[in-house]
């Protein structure tokens, strides 16, 4: 598969939310405003590229030579909540303007089922490093693209007549679900 | 007794709670993956709580978080070395969703504000409540997903090595109405958790009425 | 770095040690 193919197929045919279901916490409850669904998907994007990068670069050059695959999931985590952290610290204090956009979302994402679900994809596909990139970046902004989408759609639902039983989460997962229906329909 | 009642329908972490859907939605295609997936949660609930409230009064504050998932990742990591050795298709089929159970939000939600506030008994038993209304919940969608997708009851595939018996029922055969296909892609795990989400909001509010 | 800080960080790889650990028996036990 060439790295094109890769891109829009970590993007769009097999996007991380709408085909994997990772990511879905906060796709259901930032998707609310289209600037905190924007928000998100970017600090997604970011952290998620940073910690593929560090994550995968561990586990080939220490966890393999050395037989301890086992401990990838621990070491992840390690490294995905380190990410997070230092983002944290490096926007709050050099990005003051960023993180009025992002400053609420980072923490959330620690325990984030996107960024350690790519990451673990990374590893279990066995990708190049530059594979790897491409797949990283592909997935997050593909996540950024269905949040931001989904975040204005339901904007505009709220002002339709839904009954009472849907409101609210119901109506949010068939739209999801007519999402996934067109996504796979239309890129598969 | 009121405990586990109270995790399985007030504080349901699938329909109520709405917490942790990532493996929700995704294992569900066969009735089996449900079921699997509920226990597995299950057990990593009860080991954490049970943990953590013994260790709730030696852990820093500022440290909870971070020790907690390493705790629940631990849990986790030996789950999965314990099936990859015993029930290698059943790991294949639960695929990357079962180290995802160490980010849960229902696992670590629950170690922060219940078992670290709880005496051990409370914790055990809140952990068996949330424990059996996820897994009852998953087997629901499952058991749905399933019928209706691929006109199949899977109740023992993966972990035939295991017991030595292979369960797989056929629901209606010889019929043109199912299987539904939808149901077995993502597009029909979010159209039945909206759904079943929408009917027992229903429920609920039919009580709320005639009370 | 306040107390408070190299507390916490020891706690953590402290954790991080013991939770390897466990992981690396059980390993060595199921292989």
């Amino acid at each position: 598969m060439t790295l094109f193919q890769l891109f829009i197929t970590s993007m769009l045919t097999e996007n991380i939310i709408l085909t994997k279901f990772l990511g879905i916490c906060p796709f259901i409850g930032t998707s609310k405003r289209e600037t905190s669904a924007l928000g998100m998907g970017v600090s997604v994007t970011i952290v998620m590229v940073l910690s593929s990068i560090i994550t995968y670069l561990i586990y080939n050059y220490v966890l393999i030579p050395t037989n301890t695959t086992y401990l990838r999931t621990l070491l992840f985590i390690l490294v995905i909540s380190s990410m997070v952290q230092m983002s944290e610290v490096i926007i709050k204090n050099h990005f003051p303007k960023l993180n009025q956009l992002l400053g609420l979302y980072l923490p959330l994402i620690a325990t984030n089922c996107a960024i350690l679900g790519t990451t673990l994809l990374n590893v279990n596909n066995d990708y190049t490093f530059i594979q790897m990139l491409v797949f990283t970046l592909g997935s997050g902004l593909g996540f950024t693209l269905i949040i931001y989408i989904f975040s204005t759609i339901r904007e505009r639902m709220e002002f339709a007549r839904i009954p009472k039983c849907f409101r609210g989460a119901p109506i949010a997962l068939i739209t999801a679900s007519i999402m996934a229906l067109v996504f796979s329909r239309y890129f598969g | 007794m009121k405990t586990i009642k109270n995790g399985i329908f007030n504080e349901n972490p699938t329909f109520i709670l709405m917490l942790g859907l990532c493996p929700t939605l995704a294992v569900t295609t066969t009735f089996e993956g449900a079921y699997i997936m509920g226990l597995c949660v299950l057990i990593v609930l009860l080991i954490t709580n049970f943990i953590v409230s013994i260790i709730k009064n030696i852990v820093p504050d500022n440290v909870r978080t971070p020790v907690y998932i390493l705790l629940i990742t631990t849990s986790v990591t030996a789950l999965e070395l314990i099936l990859k050795k015993y029930v290698p298709a059943l790991h294949e089929t639960l695929g990357i969703y079962l180290p995802l159970i160490a980010v849960n939000c229902i696992v670590l939600g629950r170690a922060l504000s219940v078992a670290s506030v709880s005496s051990v008994k409370k914790s055990v038993l809140d952990a068996i409540g949330i424990g059996l209304g996820f897994a009852l919940s998953l087997m629901l969608i499952g058991l749905v997903r399933e019928v209706l997708g691929s006109n199949m009851i899977t109740v023992m595939d993966g972990i035939s090595s295991f017991t030595g018996y292979r369960a797989v029922y056929q629901v209606l055969p010889n019929t043109k109405i199912l299987p539904i296909t939808v149901f077995r892609e993502p597009a029909g795990a979010f159209l039945t958790l909206g759904l079943l989400l929408a009917f027992f909001n229903f429920l609920k509010d039919r009580r709320s009425d005639v009370k | 770095m306040t107390k408070k800080r190299i507390i916490s960080i020891l706690v953590i790889t402290l954790t991080a040690l013991i939770c390897s650990t466990i992981v690396y028996v059980l390993y060595n036990m199921t292989n």
